[in-house]
């Protein structure tokens, strides 16, 4: 187990610098720096500013100062914000880009999870008609659109929610679900499918065979191997939720870090750029352990652990 | 699959439905008891309140409320008292010297004294400071030259306090306008006292010191900025809003959803909606002292044939472009200047009039056929335009290109790239023909000339003519208001009307969706809006 997850570190410390240093690279490879606009702006002036973001020093030295400072995980001074640094910009968007994404994110589970097997035990039935109505309105209208009309319906017409910014438990609402509904379809869809197969399988006739309850078997044994591909998808689906909310925290004026990271690429922040590369990069490292992790606990047939079969 | 087709269709139907009704609901109004002014942030964060550092239009327009330079203006774009009472300027129009007021307090108690205009300036000036709009102050004599580290004793600046309350400024060459600049967010003061105490003083309300109307009481990063009245401003008793809050909504759509729902008073509408609003005269439009216009790359084949350019200019029906294509009230623009920004003796663009008549495709093919004779080319080459991936500018590479197509049958491709790279080819000067905009900081027609003189670092273009220079030199340094103004004129007709150095289209503008309780809020072509006279009717 310690020997695992110390292999796990080191790969995960590789790939994040490999990371890193692809950014780094390509983000100097676009035409462009931070002061560059259509405003008059002096070379006298331009190279005044170059020089207090430390900018005039050759890339490898601004590599490797990078690299050094983020060490101490000092990851250093945007240029967008004079007030704050990047650690305290984080600071204060991460939470409530967790908060965002994990409330749709439980939302994407619980109800896809619960929809598709709603639509599995009642195959071919109302349930399963309107399950998976809900599921292909989920996939199908992208989530800027639907963010669009629920605050036009919500927000504008009813007046029952806040249109946008944060604060509120209600301003969460709306972009909770607009960022949840594509992943809860989608989970609705697989484990559908996946826990129609199981139920057709011999053990889950067997045991039925045997008088377990019609429920012991359905929640115990077939869910469980039935969720096995969900998690699988968990992984990725926490990626798309995180790059999601993007969009959806530009829509609903939320202070997140996506919509920092978002507007740094244009603003040539690099320094946020970078640092948008390391963060996202750390969750989705965390969230693949996590998820390869969960496997071992459902499935104890794969030990990813590294014992012997 | 059917099935999902017809969903998705249904769905696109409801969406159009919920979106057009959100364009027709009437805004709701409700007039806060409080009156607080509720404004959005486009740009988002400001990335800093400290005047000198800002560099966009938003950041200071916040500053201008928390802030109060020597001067102000009126409603009218007219120069009035600011922190200096009266002032004095000498006959060669180089020696300013202004009396400051002695009530003028900082928003912590401290006066505000001459001592602090010094010490601000100076503090701009530094080179490792960084402001980027330090060009501003380089008409006080020694200025840019301590900016650049020519000059290291910062007392050869001339900027100086003769006493707590009256302070001179001496110009390298006089500057009519130079009162007109002194609003300007990037010349605002600071307080000594409390940039030497706490260098960190403006990232935080808490320790926000300011002189204007409004003074900094909250300040959630990427949330909100919340103002109220300063009780120290010394004119504390016209300002009659209590407060003036910002939110940071980036989205257009979004912002104006919140206008329609009561929750601001004011945005500008998103770009797909504003032709119908103005329409139906639920928005409101300003001229902007910008210009947009096509840069010719006067040194790359064939624009390095002036009756090619005057045949490129002629083709485009300027017209058509601001109202069919653009449709946010733009003005069709037959000069260089744009509309509402000032000779100093008047209108500029009313004084020099049109200098060409536009849609014209019989001249347009006849300049054609000349220049490229004089080329010696038997037809157009292919043409490449680059253009900034912002709407607006790929609206108008299109818009022109067809133009050009149907009077001149000129195949011109179009490279869009992405705003900051397009930005870096044009000021690299490696491009061949693009659209770009240029906007005044000040209200004064010179403030933009001097970008095509020769030498001059702005001048993108390679636009070079001697006559041009000479007069913009002569303008430079002319005392006589009349006689400047003339300069400019002559010039202008030079670039343009003899050359057509660049291809001019229009004037922007400014649409806003206003709280029609709102009044009292000054709006300039040039300047920030300024809110210190602003109120709800009851």
């Amino acid at each position: 187990m310690g020997a695992y997850l110390v292999r796990r570190l080191l790969t995960s410390i590789l790939t994040l610098w490999v990371i890193i240093t692809l950014t780094f690279v390509l983000m100097h490879a676009i035409p462009g720096d931070p002061f560059i606009s259509e405003a008059r702006v002096s070379p006298q002036a331009l190279d005044n500013l170059r020089r207090f973001y430390g900018l005039d020093q050759p890339l490898p030295v601004q590599y490797v100062r990078y690299l050094a400072n983020l060490a101490r995980l000092d990851l250093g001074r945007s240029i967008r914000s004079e007030v704050r640094n990047i650690n305290q910009m984080i600071a204060d968007g991460l939470p409530i880009s967790a908060l965002l994404g994990a409330e749709a994110l439980i939302l994407a589970v619980v109800g896809g999870v619960t929809l598709g097997v709603l639509a599995a035990l009642g195959h071919n039935r109302l349930l399963d008609h309107v399950s998976i109505g809900l599921a292909i309105v989920g996939i199908s209208v992208p989530s800027f659109i639907l963010a669009t009309l629920l605050i036009t319906i919500f927000a504008v017409k009813l007046g029952i929610l806040p249109v946008s910014t944060w604060g509120t438990w209600q301003h969460t609402v709306m972009p909770a679900f607009a960022l949840g509904l594509a992943p809860l379809a989608y989970l609705a869809r697989l484990t559908r499918s996946s826990m129609l197969e199981e139920l057709g399988q011999d053990y889950v006739k067997a045991a039925i065979a045997r008088g377990l309850s019609r429920w012991r078997v359905i929640l115990g044994h077939a869910l469980r191997n039935a969720l096995l591909p969900v998690v699988t998808v968990l992984g990725p689906i926490t990626a798309g939720i995180l790059t999601g909310s993007f969009i959806i925290e530009n829509i609903f004026g939320i202070p997140g870090i996506g919509k920092i990271f978002v507007l740094s690429i244009s603003d040539r922040d690099y320094p946020l750029i970078l640092s948008g590369a390391v963060v996202y990069s750390v969750l989705l490292l965390l969230t693949n352990f996590l998820v390869d992790a969960a496997y071992g606990v459902i499935d104890p047939r794969i030990r990813v652990l590294g014992k012997t079969r | 699959m059917k099935r999902c087709t017809r969903w998705a269709s249904v769905l696109t139907v409801l969406t159009l439905i919920a979106l057009l009704a959100a364009g027709v609901a009437a805004p709701a109004v409700s007039a806060p008891a409080r009156q607080v002014l509720r404004l959005n942030l486009e740009t988002g964060e400001p990335p800093t309140l400290d005047p000198p550092k800002i560099d966009n239009r938003a950041a200071g327009t916040i500053a201008k409320q928390l802030f109060e330079g020597l001067t102000r203006l009126d409603k009218d774009g007219n120069v009035i008292p600011g922190v200096a009472e009266r002032w004095q300027v000498s006959t060669d129009g180089k020696v300013y010297t202004f009396v400051l007021r002695r009530n003028a307090r900082w928003s912590n108690g401290e006066p505000v004294t001459a001592q602090d205009f010094v010490y601000s300036y100076i503090r701009t000036l530094g080179s490792r400071f960084g402001a980027p709009l330090v060009d501003n102050l380089f008409f006080i004599a020694n200025a840019e030259e301590f900016n650049k580290g020519k000059i290291t004793d910062q007392a050869q600046v001339a900027i100086k306090a003769t006493d707590d309350y009256t302070l001179e400024i001496r110009l390298h060459t006089p500057a009519p306008f130079f009162l007109k600049l002194l609003p300007f967010f990037s010349v605002l003061p600071v307080s000594q006292k409390a940039d030497q105490q706490n260098p960190r003083w403006m990232n935080e309300a808490a320790t926000f010191v300011s002189n204007g109307p409004f003074r900094l009481t909250q300040w959630v990063h990427e949330q909100r900025i919340v103002l109220e009245r300063n009780p120290t401003y010394w004119a504390r008793d016209r300002v009659k809003l209590d407060g003036i809050e910002f939110t940071m909504v980036a989205n257009p759509s979004t912002a104006y959803q919140n206008f329609q729902a009561g929750q601001l008073d004011m945005t500008r509408p998103p770009a797909e909606l504003t032709g119908r609003l103005l329409a139906e005269k639920k928005a409101m439009v300003f001229p902007e002292a910008r210009t947009f216009f096509v840069r010719f790359n006067n040194k790359a084949a064939p624009f390095t044939n002036a009756s090619i350019r005057k045949a490129f200019s002629f083709a485009i029906n300027r017209e058509a472009i601001a109202r069919r294509i653009l449709q946010g009230g733009q003005i069709p623009l037959r000069g260089f200047i744009p509309h509402g920004l000032s000779s100093g003796t008047g209108d500029f663009r009313k004084q020099a009039s049109d200098l060409y008549n536009d849609n014209d495709a019989a001249k347009a093919r006849e300049l054609l056929q000349t220049g490229l004779k004089e080329l010696g080319l038997s037809a157009l080459p292919e043409l490449t335009m680059r253009t900034s991936n912002r709407e607006i500018f790929t609206k108008i590479a299109q818009a022109v290109q067809a133009q050009w197509k149907q009077t001149l049958r000129a195949q011109v491709a179009i490279e869009v790239m992405e705003h900051r790279a397009f930005v870096a080819a044009v000021r690299a000067k490696t491009y061949v023909v693009a659209p770009f905009s240029t906007g005044a900081d000040y209200d004064d027609a010179f403030n933009l000339v001097t970008q095509f003189t020769t030498d001059d670092f702005f001048n993108f273009t390679n636009y070079s003519n001697p006559e041009y220079d000479r007069l913009i030199r002569a303008a430079a340094v002319e005392t006589n208001a009349q006689r400047r103004t003339q300069f400019m004129i002559d010039a202008e007709k030079v670039l343009i009307q003899r050359d057509m150095g660049i291809a001019p289209l229009y004037t922007n503008t400014q649409v806003v969706l206003q709280n029609p309780k709102l009044k009292g809020v000054y709006r300039y072509a040039v300047a920030e809006d300024d809110y210190r006279d602003a109120f709800f009717e009851p």
